[in-house]
């Protein structure tokens, strides 16, 4: 046989074999996509329904049960892990029933180096190549962004492709379950929750040891964090879901706090500058908006009320609820 | 544009599928030529001029010396492309350090001003193709090689994409002939090739990329860490930069030979070494022999006696470290590795005809590769440190086991350390990994390829950072 038809047949094997392997560890391993979790809570309530939308850090931070029950209104939830503004653009018309809008951001995944896995998936991609050139992003944010729009498409033959932070971390968590030892809670651990239960999370980022902060760190910093740019398409998307929310009652935004380490460690001087002034300018061009800053209450910035770098644990979600019905009920209240 | 991103892989993909269509010779070089200017504007576009002066330059250089009988005037250009070469590298590598040296040593004698520092961008790869570029005018004027009579084809030689960033540094020798006649990979090529490239990408994605954030926190403040951390931090850097560089040398081979050219080895297992000598013939292999034999030899290398051997080696090696970058760290790093030589080249000198009988032992093999391996890192914790203190201070506390500090151990690490021993010991380190598996049945290349792949996916990590070596 000629080396020609070798290779083409080593090549396809290879493709073949890949594949099956791929998939069955997906299955094996339970890797899911960041799947949008859509819920209703409080829908006995008579009120007219309030749209809350945001990443782990919102649904993780506050127990939108209390917060529903509070304000005597139904709230329709859309949450994705990971996500930012620019993908909660695309869910927002799911509800058009909605009068009040809430929206969740951080310091954290408002961060235009954070990209979301979900964002190929769900934002179109000349939706992502007009925001990239009208925010004027540099061209490494630009090829970044673009060459994330392959990988769904790739994933779909090699599913494991770009999820190998998942692979690791949910086999180390089935050699612990095997070794009946508890499994991780680190960040880069399965974020998977419900956008209408209260996670469960008692721990607190202030027992890790140094050793194990300065893993998760490490591990974030590989990710393209450290530098934070708040000035592209998120802000873009952000924006344009406070237009469309304009005909409403005014929309609220939360802004989440992140842990001391995550801060000394990737939220330096100007980062923080950057994202005051993004937020700044957002409160500019839309004055009606309520703006929640529970990243600036005293009570919520130490270690003890963080399950991880970046999310609120039990502790901290009691208190942020507290802080943001305290805000909201006085503005929104149906 | 690096190998392991989507935007490389879709650029050598196209090219490739154009290169097939042109039919005409000369077409096939302007393709290759015009495709590795937009391969290094993709870094910084300004500087593909840079790129085609100094080619332009030791183009003509070479041309005339080839016609000049005369030595003097020979001897002219040859210092004309050197001053050039050299001026542009010193400018926009080592102004600044110049300047700031000069600025502390008045300091020292109590002369105090603000010193004036230029923002200079350093143009990508600008010490590779500088190198390479002398070679060719060296080569010329020793009469090594003939001038090369095309201009295209020694504007591509220069700037030919997969070595054009971070080598190999290619000489003109191997590389100008292979421009002269059509070349096409056979399917043999190509598949070695492939796995060579996805060997480098293990190198690169699972191992340099997957350590480095452990090792960037190690290095930042490494008065937080205790010994065992710092150890394994140094340890972590060694394997950082020796799979992000031997990574990079593998696919930019791997291109090359997919093409139809064939790169001379850059790396070849440097961690089994048992001698610093023997270090060097295995560790950035085209930069070693270039320094060997453009500088140690012209230097006289050991034709005047040990003294002068000593200073000789001492001397190519400081500026082998210089060459790295601008900080007094490299150049410590390469006074190590020269002292380490000179020591090496006097116990050699010492054992005499008993030499042979302590290589066969395998207690002074294993004490020789203990030595050396301390040695080597020793130089990393200089070479990554941000700067004298830190590494001394680093160095300090591994050496007294100071214990105080965080702990900082990464699984990672302890992984990279598996994979890279296991490799260093499990296969003969002068042997051919790939020459054996290509001649293997079809299943077992369908096996042993898929294992590559699969290494990628599951433990790669997402995004690529760039290569260590773009930076000098």
């Amino acid at each position: 046989m000629s080396r020609g038809r070798q290779l083409l047949i080593v090549l396809a094997s290879v493709l073949g074999l890949s594949s099956v392997l791929s998939h069955a560890i997906v299955r094996a391993l339970e890797i899911r996509a960041n799947a949008i979790d859509r819920a209703r809570i409080n829908g006995e309530a008579p009120g007219k329904p309030a749209l809350v939308m945001g990443s782990s850090l919102t649904f993780f931070g506050i127990s939108f049960q209390t917060v529903a029950k509070a304000m005597d209104r139904p709230l329709l939830t859309r949450g994705v892990g990971g996500c930012s503004p620019c993908e909660l653009e695309y869910l927002m018309p799911e509800v058009p029933e909605a009068t009040l809008t809430i929206i969740g951001v951080s310091i954290f995944d408002l961060n235009e180096n954070n990209l979301s896995d979900s964002r190929p998936t769900l934002v179109p991609f000349t939706r992502t190549l007009g925001d990239l050139r009208a925010s004027h992003s540099d061209w490494a944010s630009v090829k970044r962004v673009v060459w994330s729009y392959p990988v769904p498409w790739i994933q779909h033959i090699l599913p494991v492709a770009g999820r190998s932070n998942a692979v690791m971390v949910n086999l180390r968590d089935k050699v612990r379950a095997l070794r009946k030892k508890p499994v991780g809670t680190e960040l880069e651990a399965k974020l998977a929750f419900k956008t209408d239960e209260d996670s469960q999370h008692p721990e607190k980022l202030s027992d890790w040891d140094h050793g194990r902060i300065g893993r998760n760190l490490s591990q974030l910093s590989a990710t393209g964090l450290p530098h934070g740019r708040f000035d592209g398409p998120k802000s873009l998307a952000l924006s344009r879901m406070l237009d469309r929310a304009a005909q409403q009652e005014p929309a609220v935004i939360i802004v989440f706090p992140v842990s001391p380490p995550y801060r000394e460690a990737f939220a330096d001087a100007t980062s923080v500058e950057h994202f005051g002034k993004a937020l700044d300018r957002i409160k500019v061009a839309h004055p009606q908006i309520q703006m929640i800053r529970l990243d600036q209450e005293p009570a919520l910035q130490p270690s003890e009320v963080f399950w991880d770098l970046v999310h609120l644990n039990d502790a901290g979600r009691r208190l942020a609820t507290r802080r943001l019905i305290e805000q909201l009920i006085p503005n929104t209240a149906r | 544009m690096i190998f392991t991103s989507f935007e490389f892989i879709a650029f050598f993909l196209l090219l490739l599928l154009v290169r097939s269509l042109v039919t005409n010779f000369t077409a096939e070089k302007w393709l290759l030529l015009i495709a590795s200017w937009l391969f290094y504007m993709s870094w910084n576009p300004p500087f593909v001029l840079l790129l085609i002066f100094t080619s332009g330059l030791d183009f003509f250089a070479g041309r005339w010396m080839e016609r000049s009988d005369n030595q003097r005037t020979r001897r002219l250009l040859l210092t004309l492309s050197l001053v050039a070469n050299l001026g542009i590298l010193a400018y926009f590598k080592y102004t600044n350090f110049f300047l700031d040296t000069w600025h502390n040593l008045l300091g020292t004698v109590g002369i105090k001003f603000d010193p004036f520092l230029l923002n200079i961008i350093l143009p990508a790869g600008i010490s590779f193709f500088t190198f390479q570029s002398m070679s060719y005018t060296i080569d010329v004027y020793r009469r090594a090689i003939p001038a090369c009579q095309s201009l295209r084809d020694f504007l591509l030689f220069v700037a030919f994409f997969p070595q054009l960033l971070a080598g190999p540094i290619v000489r003109a020798a191997d590389l100008l002939p292979q421009l002269l006649q059509r070349r096409r990979a056979s399917w043999k090529d190509i598949e070695s090739g492939l796995a060579l490239f996805a060997l480098g990408a293990i190198k690169k994605l699972v191992i340099s990329d997957q350590i480095a954030g452990h090792v960037d926190l190690v290095f930042t403040h490494p008065g937080n860490y205790d010994a065992l951390s710092l150890l394994f931090g140094a340890i972590g850097f060694g394997l950082q930069i020796y799979c992000d560089f031997s990574g990079y040398s593998d696919m930019a081979i791997a291109c090359a030979r997919i093409m139809g050219y064939e790169f001379p080895i850059n790396f070849r297992m440097p961690y089994s070494a048992t001698s610093v000598t023997e270090f060097w013939r295995r560790w950035h292999i085209s930069l070693s022999t270039w320094l060997r034999d453009y500088l140690y030899i012209s230097l006289g290398g050991n034709r005047h006696g040990p003294t002068r051997t000593h200073i000789n080696l001492m001397l190519t090696m400081l500026l082998g470290g210089l060459w790295h970058g601008a900080s007094w760290n490299f150049v410590i790093w390469g006074g190590l590795h020269g002292l380490g030589l000179i020591l090496h080249k006097a116990w050699r000198a010492l054992l005499g005809k008993r030499a042979p009988a302590l290589d066969a032992s395998r207690l002074a093999t294993f004490g020789g590769w203990l030595l050396t391996m301390s040695l080597v890192l020793t130089g990393w914790v200089f070479f990554r440190a941000v700067g004298f203190s830190d590494a001394t201070a680093m160095l300090g506390r591994i050496v007294t086991w100071d214990t105080s500090g965080i702990r900082l151990l990464s699984p990672q690490i302890f992984m990279a350390l598996a994979m890279v021993l296991g490799a260093h010991l499990c296969i003969s380190k002068d042997g051919n990994w790939m020459a054996w598996v290509i001649e293997k049945p079809i299943f077992v290349r369908a096996i042993a390829y898929t294992v590559l792949l699969m290494t990628i996916l599951c433990l790669g990590a997402r995004e690529s950072a760039p290569f260590i070596y773009f930076q000098f």
